[in-house]
């Protein structure tokens, strides 16, 4: 018995060393360089590092273009997810049930979700050239978010079991209430994970801004964090630098527990 | 009866509707890369390929990345994801905890700690600048891990009587069961690579790796005919990939 286990113990030391190389990667290049980025946030400078503890992050607050930054992303998730949440749900809805037999529109709205931005932001930029507002980065970010949602949606649909639906028509239940009362309560999780996963995109929507605007400097409405970033690069302030990645991560995370909080609320 | 299909047929022609207006960006970039001032014509595509000399070097260096950053990925994530799944050890929920967390991470809260970690390894201005930190994406151990979920774990302890070797077993019993989910973190990773923007506009000095990207952020640097042509062959390897697995992206994510 007593051999078995120290066999089974030796298994289960080389399944985690499969882990070893990942994780490696992940401390050199993402969690020890983020502990000094947190260290270098609480000194004045690299050359004297005295520690001055908040100041940084006062100042970083305190900047008016940090703030508007903060802004704008707030406003694209206050605006631009459930966009885009309800968007993928009719459409998700539709390719799963009464559109089943054209399901191939599905590739349509995918494939987006590959095609580099990059390639295509100059028809954006043609076609948005007269708009004067941020339409056309809430635009790319619903052109390029969409596929995502519509594939985990569906992907959940087609997992609830058809005898849900027999049964509840035998009780003469109407499609647009059935979907209401039934298949809206059993995809909640994924509704609720995709969400989660649209707020965190908009986020990831600077590349695209920037792109669209090139080098020229962007009108206020769209202003992003990664103009912030990208002028704390090019004069080496590494300490606002510091103080925003920490707060915007900060910020993450607080959206991130607290979904995932209420997650585990819905299912117990 | 009779309106009820009236009322399927106009919901397709929605939905049809939506579905080509979220082609037309596409689409309206490869038109336009044969017109020149309202003329069809191949102009551009000659100016591209015959006095645009840093598109070769540009497009290369953009296959270097996407090409090693999604074999090597896949090499490192598919072993960790199995980890998680199969090993136990002290941590490992707060460990995913963390895996998760930093994948749903936006890329501006890491530009930082990634310039500092590079620079003390002094990796600036190198490729590997733009592909180590990539390799070890946790969305895809994350994916992986949760397409794992559904794996026929008897398999694995059927192969455990034949051999001790967790590359073997991951290998002939993993591998076959999860490679749908493999194509897919595949065609995900290799397309945000070849889009990539800030890395190389931050970690690079030289205009000697940087990649073909940044032909359409400095757009201002080139000649404007060559633009659109040039947006149609960044295109090109993406949407091959994408013709070839875009069934298993579709079946491939469940999170």
């Amino acid at each position: 018995m007593k051999k078995k286990l120290s066999h089974g113990t030796k298994w289960n030391l080389r399944c985690t060393l499969c882990l070893v190389p990942s994780l490696l990667g992940i401390a050199v290049f993402f969690f020890l360089p983020y502990l000094r980025v947190l260290y270098y946030s609480l000194i004045n400078n690299q050359f004297q590092k005295k520690f001055v503890g908040l100041r940084n992050y006062e100042e970083v607050l305190g900047n008016s273009y940090f703030q508007l930054a903060m802004k704008n992303s707030l406003l694209l998730i206050g605006i631009g997810v459930p966009i885009l949440l309800l968007c993928s749900l009719v459409i998700s809805f539709l390719l799963s049930f009464s559109m089943r037999r054209f399901s191939f529109l599905r590739d349509f709205f995918i494939f987006p979700m590959v095609v580099p931005t990059a390639a295509v932001v100059i028809v954006w930029q043609q076609f948005f050239a007269e708009v004067d507002s941020a339409l056309p980065i809430y635009a790319l970010f619903v052109w390029k978010n969409l596929g995502l949602c519509v594939i985990l949606l569906t992907s959940a649909l087609t997992t609830i079991d058809n005898a849900v639906y027999e049964a509840a028509s035998m009780d003469g239940a109407k499609a647009f209430r059935m979907h209401l009362r039934i298949s809206m309560p059993l995809i909640t999780p994924t509704i609720f994970f995709t969400l989660l996963l649209s707020i965190v995109n908009t986020f990831k929507i600077f590349k695209e801004s920037f792109l669209f605007y090139g080098s020229k400097y962007p009108p206020d409405y769209s202003y992003t964090l990664q103009y912030y970033m990208n002028n704390h690069f090019q004069k080496f302030n590494y300490q606002s630098l510091a103080a925003g990645s920490v707060l915007t991560s900060v910020l993450v995370l607080v959206i991130v527990a607290a979904g995932l909080l209420v997650q585990r609320r819905f299912q117990s | 009866m009779r309106k009820r299909k009236w009322g399927a047929f106009l919901l397709f022609a929605g939905l049809l509707l939506a579905g080509i207006v979220f082609l037309v960006p596409v689409v309206l970039t490869v038109i336009g890369s044969f017109l020149i001032e309202r003329n069809v014509s191949v102009a551009g595509y000659r100016e591209l390929f015959l006095n645009c000399f840093p598109f070769y070097r540009m497009f290369w260096n953009s296959v270097l990345y996407a090409v090693s950053v999604t074999v090597v990925s896949i090499l490192i994530s598919v072993p960790a994801a199995y980890a998680f799944k199969f090993a136990s050890f002290p941590g490992k929920r707060v460990l995913y905890v963390l895996y998760m967390v930093l994948m749903m991470m936006p890329l501006q809260v890491m530009l930082l700690p990634n310039y500092i970690g590079l620079r003390d390894l002094k990796l600036l201005n190198t490729p590997y600048a733009i592909i180590l930190p990539l390799l070890f994406s946790p969305l895809s151990v994350v994916i992986l891990h949760q397409y794992m979920r559904e794996c026929d774990v008897q398999v694995v302890e059927a192969a455990r009587l034949e051999t001790n070797s967790c590359i073997k077993i991951i290998w002939h019993c993993i591998v076959p069961q999860i490679r749908v989910c493999i194509f897919a973190v595949a065609l995900l990773v290799f397309a945000e690579t070849w889009n990539l923007v800030e890395q190389p506009l931050l970690y690079l000095d030289e205009d000697k790796w940087r990649n073909l990207s940044l032909l359409f952020s400095e757009a201002e640097r080139y000649e404007a005919e060559v633009l659109l042509p040039a947006a149609v062959l960044f295109m090109v390897p993406v949407l091959l990939w994408y013709l070839l697995f875009h069934d298993e992206l579709k079946k491939g994510l469940k999170l």
